[in-house]
């Protein structure tokens, strides 16, 4: 609830355009935005150009009056990385790869594997999700990894995909049961 | 399936782990931070700026209607609403008001987004507190009750002109970090205050020396001031505070010094038209005088005996002595 009440007041510094506050931003929202990039792009050097450059786009809509235009922080962020993300493809004109690079990996998902591996009999592995992941249609792809990864709410999703809640309600259910059938099959 | 669905879940949320370097995170950070302090911020932030621009009105809409009604919920319960709120203006510690009072000054500074504004606000909160303390000595018995009321009443101030002083002396410090990054660029130094030029001449030469004359000031202010007999020599010795030597004692009781007491507040009135002008050192010296004073009021000996000032001088060294012990252990105040 606090985290809520800071965002506000982030957002309402943003909007005088505090430097210090801007920064602060950054720190809260890095990792975040990071994640999400990478997992569109699936390289790690792409991922960290395209966060920077959506954190310099954003301070120069923040100049510009921009931030008005989007109603929380989040939503604000998302967007623009995004657009970025969208730009990036149409510069580059490759699929959406969600492939995790072997050589350069620096993400230990490895041992939390191990963990769950551990803890439960999992009828699927890793590498299955992935591919079972990349087959997916990239809409119910992306509405997978902003709510379980991102751990954006119903709300935030539809605010940054300017649908309503319902709509994405029923993708995310929709989203999860293709899952289901490809991995199961 | 459900069970291979939660496994899927399990599985993606695994995939949360992923962090960027943090190498490059701290990297980028500081070329972003370079990248966004060479576009010249125009506007000055602050909350007055912000009520004024149509900003606020946007904003307002924006607020959901649960917010609001929470909001008001909150204010009202917190007694806050303006009627009342000049109601808890005179609430001491042990009043239902006084909650809401301090809630209410401690969201003031919190909105207030500039640094000056906020430790300005700060050394009226302290000038508050001595006001308190006065009220609290003011009321006819001296119990138990009251004592625990000083000693907390002191206790926030002395945190109130800690937070204030940590304050200033930031400010201070980006002040002069600020004009020599401008200086290097050639660009006309920081705002001036046109108020520093007016203050220059109405003050003596030098932050010193302005802080010496209005301890003179107050020591013929209390004077004047005709009070208990105690208060006299506790003046005095309040005007020498720099020179009080250390003596040892053990009892600890209150005393009255009403007339006196005023005087950190005046203390500090003139703190804050020093910091107005820009004048740190002189602002920073008074706040420090007006401590010592304040510090003086935590201890003495019993209430009978507090018509001798000789016993008074005593307790004074006493408590400058306690005081002194508490203020040089430094802590980091995080101002916000």
């Amino acid at each position: 609830m606090s985290s809520q009440i800071n965002e506000k007041i982030i957002y309402l510094r943003l909007r005088q355009k505090d430097k210090e506050a801007f920064i602060r931003a950054y720190d809260n929202y890095v990792d975040d935005i990071y994640r999400f990039i990478y997992f569109k792009v699936g390289k790690k050097e792409d991922a960290e150009d395209i966060t920077s450059l959506v954190f310099l786009k954003s301070w120069d809509y923040i100049q510009n009056n921009r931030l008005s235009d989007y109603k929380t922080l989040k939503s604000f962020f998302y967007k623009v990385a995004r657009n970025a993300v969208i730009d990036h493809y149409r510069k580059t004109s490759g699929q959406e790869n969600l492939s995790l690079d072997r050589e350069d990996n620096v993400i230990d998902i490895a041992d939390e594997k191990a963990d769950i591996e551990k803890n439960i009999n999992l009828q699927i592995d890793y590498e299955q999700l992935l591919k079972a992941m990349t087959a997916l249609k990239s809409e119910y792809r992306e509405v997978i990894m902003l709510h379980y990864i991102n751990e954006l709410s119903i709300k935030e999703i539809a605010e940054i995909l300017e649908k309503d809640r319902g709509n994405v309600r029923v993708l995310i259910f929709r989203a999860i049961n293709a899952l289901k059938k490809i991995v199961a099959s | 399936m459900s069970v291979l669905e939660k496994q899927i879940i399990t599985e993606i949320k695994a995939m949360r782990k992923a962090v960027p370097d943090s190498a490059w995170k701290a990297k980028n950070r500081e070329l972003l931070y370079n990248q966004i302090s060479s576009t010249v911020n125009a506007e000055k932030g602050g909350i007055k700026y912000f009520i004024n621009s149509n900003l606020f009105v946007q904003y307002l809409r924006t607020i959901p209607q649960s917010t609001m009604v929470a909001v008001f919920i909150f204010v009202f319960l917190a007694g806050g609403s303006v009627v009342s709120l000049r109601a808890s203006e005179n609430a001491v510690p042990g009043d239902s008001f006084y909650i809401a009072k301090i809630m209410s000054e401690k969201t003031q500074q919190a909105l207030t987004f500039d640094e000056k504004n906020k430790a300005l606000l700060g050394l009226e909160f302290a000038g508050k507190r001595v006001q308190e303390i006065n009220q609290v000595l003011a009321q006819s018995e001296i119990s138990e009750k009251n004592e625990k009321q000083v000693e907390k009443l002191v206790d926030n101030f002395k945190k109130e002109i800690k937070t204030a002083k940590t304050r200033i002396e930031k400010i201070n410090q980006n002040k002069i970090a600020e004009t020599e990054k401008l200086a290097e660029n050639n660009l006309p130094a920081a705002e001036e205050d046109p108020k520093e030029n007016e203050a220059a001449e109405n003050e003596p030469a030098g932050g010193v020396f302005s802080a010496n004359a209005e301890k003179d000031e107050n020591g013929i202010q209390v004077y004047d001031s005709a009070a208990l007999d105690s208060s006299k020599p506790l003046a005095n010795a309040a005007a020498d505070s720099a020179a009080v030597e250390d003596t040892s004692s053990t009892t600890e009781k209150i005393i009255a010094i009403s007339a006196s007491a005023d005087d950190p507040q005046e203390i500090l009135k003139k703190a804050g038209a020093c910091l107005n002008s820009d004048d740190i050192d002189a602002t920073l010296s008074l706040i420090d005088e007006a401590g010592e004073i304040i510090e003086k009021v935590g201890v003495e000996q019993a209430v009978d005996n507090n018509e001798e000032g000789g016993e008074a001088t005593d307790a004074d060294a006493v408590v400058k002595d306690k005081a002194e012990e508490g203020a040089s252990s430094t802590e980091n105040v995080q101002s916000e």
